[in-house]
């Protein structure tokens, strides 16, 4: 009887203290070729506070489609909350918002050549000229100045309000005030606050049309009963000429343009769009989202595909979806973790 | 009788080297307080084929001035959930979520009711006598949050016996210090125990960060954790057969939180308080008993960042009042009925105003005996009505059967549920949701097998498989676009899943003997159906639960002292609910070595603790380092 129960303890012990859980097939590390004809950087926001943002990168001439390229070329995480992308003087600027910093990539090799620190909580960075650009905060009432060649911090513009997107015409900077009902007018000789739009319930989106106007999409509060509005700011007059109030009870968001300017699309849950040709146009749905849960909006400055992400929820990799301009569907494929920003990078 | 004799000459003989032993000898001491016997509550008595496991005081004092949390970590199957030393230690609980263990103090539940957790390195060890985990749900004993399981810090009177005063230091790396009083005195029926502790780390051990270029050691900042408080707990015996005891625990925590690897900037301060009283009347009867409890929590949350919008302040108020009743007949079939009326008031900034609920539970149990007492049965039921709605009635049935050769048989099968938190029902972006209980069925098989007493070797050995599927288990989703979220039922969750537990000790002569244990874990919690289009999270595991865990202690006992080495192995986790990113497995070792002396009346207990002691790089949480190899000295003196 003893026996077998020594028997009994040494198997017991034996079988579980080497047990192992299998690790899922990993992926090796691609090393990816530079895109030669364009590619779309897509931004993967990632969880908060858990560092798995990532860079996906679709090489539109291979149809290839390449994840976790910064990780996976750099030998290391690219951050937390990886918020935007945008190119200037061919770097890649990736604004990784929680990480507090911006990683600037070489596109060739996708490796970072210099890391801008000192910011607040980054979102989007737009260009000035060849020696600044500015980046708009989240957790700061305050523009950033970078200087373009020392990759550093070298100014700050006090706003009223955190500042989202932002653009940039005739030497002045538009910048959205999101939890306010402005639009911020700096001017870039000064590099002052000057003067503000007032527009609807947390502005959020700016873009530029054909005529040089600006339109501006306001988030509204759905649940204080405020409806999202559109505005269009008259470059020429400096007022706000035309207001439509979207009649749908979700927040609008990510305000974007096709090639020719003369087409917007947003996400309010679904995919709307407004043809601003026409000037009796009213929006209109062109993509239902029942059931998915749209996040990211990108529209191909050369095909006008639209690209829209799926995020889910938001705890699995996202589905980018692609339509085209009159919301056929086209195909779709998985990116990283809520997947926010895209960019069409054509060399 | 002659049992308990058995026990008393054990005690003599071997002494009191057996600090580390789960082999419980000593537990049955208890059973010698009459009124303790007759006071087992109804969630020890009509637990009937349920998994059950104690902690008693000799293991626990091993952890003694340390916290539930990293007494779990390392003597249950339960898997800790810690974002790091000082911070935020939640449970998951046979492969359930952190709102599914419900943990019980002086018969009342510790969860707290804005977001439904329990953060055990709140809980001192020194607040109980003995910790008993309860795996698998039983909605119908505990009432809501007993999903995944329950733990009960169970405290046993020591009339009669001598005052004792007790002082313990406790010091440890990256700046921990510990120190913690009480005293225990009164005469044969009345009984009165104060402990007193403060706690102080900076928590501030170095680690590779992997985010940065280069991967640079650094020094964990803005972690400074402290907490004190001070408990006093009052029994009395009243004529005879009624039993009085009140509780009073404050508790007071103020923590900086620190950042993941890869976030840079200024982490949050918290500040918790919580004060809890409770008061409990028992009177007994030779065939039936009658019990009433009631307790008032309160509990206070601030969070203050100064770049973050979410700052602000919740705090809590609940009310829990409880009649019980219990009748046995002709000592074979044992009934017991109660009413629980529970009454919540809560205010948050996040829900921009003050909220209440009122929950009213009748719940009904039933046990009997037949073949000589071999075969156990119970049946339990609950029903309650929260805020005017009922919810699903919540039946427990188990059995338990002893066999031939030290074996035994259990089953059960019930149903246990989740009410929604205030934070789920009252957030801002939530309130206009319509959001229904957690609620579902579970069933466990089990065989246990023990060698008897007498041997010189005995092994007490555990093996269960366990099933359990939870309907409208809620996820957070965004409203729309942008701020605002509100929890939705989301998912069917389906867990299945196989426990095994040996435990040996060998007595080799009078001073030596051996103990040996393992635990081993293997499970599957899977999405089954989820009313997301094309959700990927079906059929896959959930995010930070890991399938695979095992401990396995080793310790040895010589005279007065004692050597152990603890070893634990945790699985992969997945950090998305697609399973496309993972935490890695993780090996831990410590060391334990303790030494027990006495000075005339005065006895001393010294220990030195050796955590990580292979430096294993490894996180818990994803991005949150976890300290390398760490250690610990206690020195603990009673009078």
């Amino acid at each position: 009887m003893k026996q077998q129960i020594l028997t009994y303890l040494l198997i017991g012990q034996l079988c579980w203290l080497f047990s192992c859980d299998d690790k899922p097939n990993i992926v090796a590390p691609v090393v990816i070729p530079p895109p030669v004809k364009g590619a779309v950087w897509i931004a993967n926001e990632g969880n908060f506070q858990m560092g798995n943002a990532s860079l996906t990168v679709l090489d539109l001439e291979k149809k290839e489609l390449y994840e976790n390229v910064f990780e996976n070329n750099n030998g290391r995480k690219l951050g937390d909350v990886f918020q935007s992308i945008n190119f200037i003087q061919n770097l890649a600027y990736l604004v990784v918002n929680n990480s507090q910093k911006i990683e600037v990539c070489d596109p060739k090799t996708f490796q970072s050549v210099a890391i801008v620190s000192g910011f607040t909580s980054p979102r989007y960075i737009v260009q000035h000229n060849s020696t600044s650009a500015f980046v708009s905060e989240y957790y700061a009432n305050a523009i950033r100045r970078v200087n373009l060649s020392t990759q550093t911090i070298d100014g700050t513009i006090a706003v009223p309000s955190w500042i989202d997107e932002m653009v940039i015409q005739n030497n002045r900077l538009y910048a959205a005030g999101a939890n306010s009902k402005s639009v911020y007018i700096i001017d870039l000789t000064t590099q002052e606050l000057t003067d503000s739009i007032i527009v609807g319930n947390a502005p959020t989106s700016i873009v530029i049309d054909f005529e040089n106007n600006l339109w501006i999409l306001c988030k509204g509060k759905p649940e204080l009963g405020t409806k999202p509005t559109l505005h269009r700011y008259h470059s020429i007059n400096k007022t706000i000429d035309k207001t439509i109030t979207l009649n749908i009870d979700a927040e609008a968001t990510r305000l974007r343009i096709n090639a020719l300017k003369n087409k917007l699309y947003w996400l309010a849950r679904d995919v709307y769009t407004l043809n601003i040709l026409d000037s009796n146009a009213t929006p209109q749905k062109l993509v239902d989202g029942i059931g998915k849960t749209f996040y990211g909006l990108g529209v191909n400055p050369k095909t006008e595909e639209i690209y829209v992400s799926n995020a889910k929820d938001y705890v699995q990799r996202s589905t980018v979806i692609r339509y085209d301009a009159v919301g056929n569907y086209l195909g779709d494929f998985n990116a990283g973790l809520i997947t926010s920003d895209f960019y069409f990078y054509y060399p | 009788m002659l049992r308990k004799k058995n026990v008393v000459r054990k005690k003599k003989t071997i002494g009191l080297c057996i600090l580390l032993s789960s082999v419980q000898v000593w537990a049955q001491r208890s059973d010698t307080l009459q009124l303790v016997t007759i006071k087992t509550s109804r969630f020890t008595k009509f637990a009937t084929g349920s998994s059950q496991y104690t902690i008693d005081s000799t293991l626990m004092l091993a952890y003694k001035a340390q916290h539930l949390a990293q007494l779990l970590a390392a003597e249950s199957q339960i898997y800790m959930r810690t974002y790091g030393p000082g911070s935020l230690t939640s449970s998951s609980f046979r492969g359930a979520s952190a709102e599914h263990t419900a943990v019980i103090w002086k018969g009342f539940n510790l969860q707290n009711p804005m977001y439904g957790q329990v953060d055990f390195t709140q809980i001192p060890t020194e607040l109980t006598d003995r910790v008993t985990i309860q795996y698998g749900g039983n909605g119908a004993l505990f009432g809501s949050g007993a999903i995944g399981g329950s733990i009960r810090l169970e405290s046993t009177p020591t009339f009669g016996q001598p005052t004792r005063t007790k002082a313990t230091l406790l010091a440890g790396s990256f700046g921990l210090q510990r120190y913690s009083v009480s005293c225990d005195w009164g005469k044969k029926q009345k009984r009165s125990k104060l402990l007193a502790y403060h706690e102080q780390a900076r928590n501030n051990f170095t680690f590779t960060n992997t985010a940065l270029p280069g991967s640079p050691e650094q020094r964990m900042q803005h972690a400074t954790a402290q907490q004190s408080g001070v408990v006093l707990e009052n029994v009395m015996q009243l004529r005879k057969k009624q039993i009085v005891s009140a509780a009073l625990w404050y508790h007071q925590a103020n923590r900086q939180l620190a950042l993941p690897m890869s976030v840079t900037g200024v982490g949050g301060n918290q500040i918790d308080k919580s004060l809890k009283a409770t008061i409990d009347w028992t009177k007994s009867h030779s065939d039936w008993l009658l019990m009433a409890r009631t307790a008032l929590f309160y509990d206070l949350l601030n969070y203050a960042n100064p770049v973050d919008i979410f700052s602000g302040n919740s705090q809590s108020l609940t009310s829990i009042t409880e009649v019980e009743g219990r009748y046995t007949l002709r000592a074979k079939h044992h009934f017991n009925v109660g009413i629980n009326q529970t009454a919540i008031w809560a205010e948050s900034d996040g829900y921009g105003g003050r909220f209440n609920q009122l929950r009213t539970a009748v719940f009904a149990s039933y046990k009997t005996f037949a073949f000589n007492q071999k075969l156990q049965l119970s049946a339990s039921v609950r029903e309650e009505l929260v805020s005017s709605t009922l919810t699903p009635i919540m039946p427990y049935i188990g059995i338990e059967y002893k066999l031939r050769w030290g074996l035994q048989l259990l089953a059960n099968a019930n149903r246990s549920y989740r009410l929604p938190t205030f934070n789920e029902l009252f957030w801002r972006t939530a309130q206009n949701q319509t959001l229904l209980p957690e609620s579902g069925w579970g069933g466990e098989l089990g065989l246990t097998h023990s060698t008897p007493n007498t041997n010189k070797l005995r092994i007490e050995s555990r093996l269960t498989y366990f099933e359990r599927v939870i309907d409208n288990w809620i996820v957070w989703q965004p409203v729309s676009l942008g701020n605002g979220w509100a929890p939705k039922n989301l998912r069917q969750v389906h867990t299945k899943g196989t426990e095994f537990k040996i435990a040996g000790t060998f007595i080799a002569t009078q001073s030596l003997q051996f103990t040996v244990q393992s635990q081993f874990s293997g499970l599957q919690s899977v999405v089954s159906k989820s009313n997301l289009n094309d959700d990927e999270a079906v059929g896959k595991q959930l995010i930070f639960v890991p399938r695979l865990t095992h401990q396995h202690r080793f310790v040895t006992h010589y005279k007065r002292s004692y050597i152990g080495y603890l070893h634990t192995y945790t699985g992969l986790r997945f950090t998305a609910s697609d399973n496309s990113g993972w935490l890695n497995d993780y090996q831990l070792g410590s060391i334990i070595a303790g030494h027990k002396f006495h000075i005339r009346s005065i006895s001393f207990v010294t220990q030195f603790q050796l955590n990580n002691c292979w430096n294993a790089a490894y996180t818990v949480m994803a991005d949150r380092p976890m300290p390398g190899r760490n250690y610990l000295i206690t020195f603990q003196f009673q009078l």
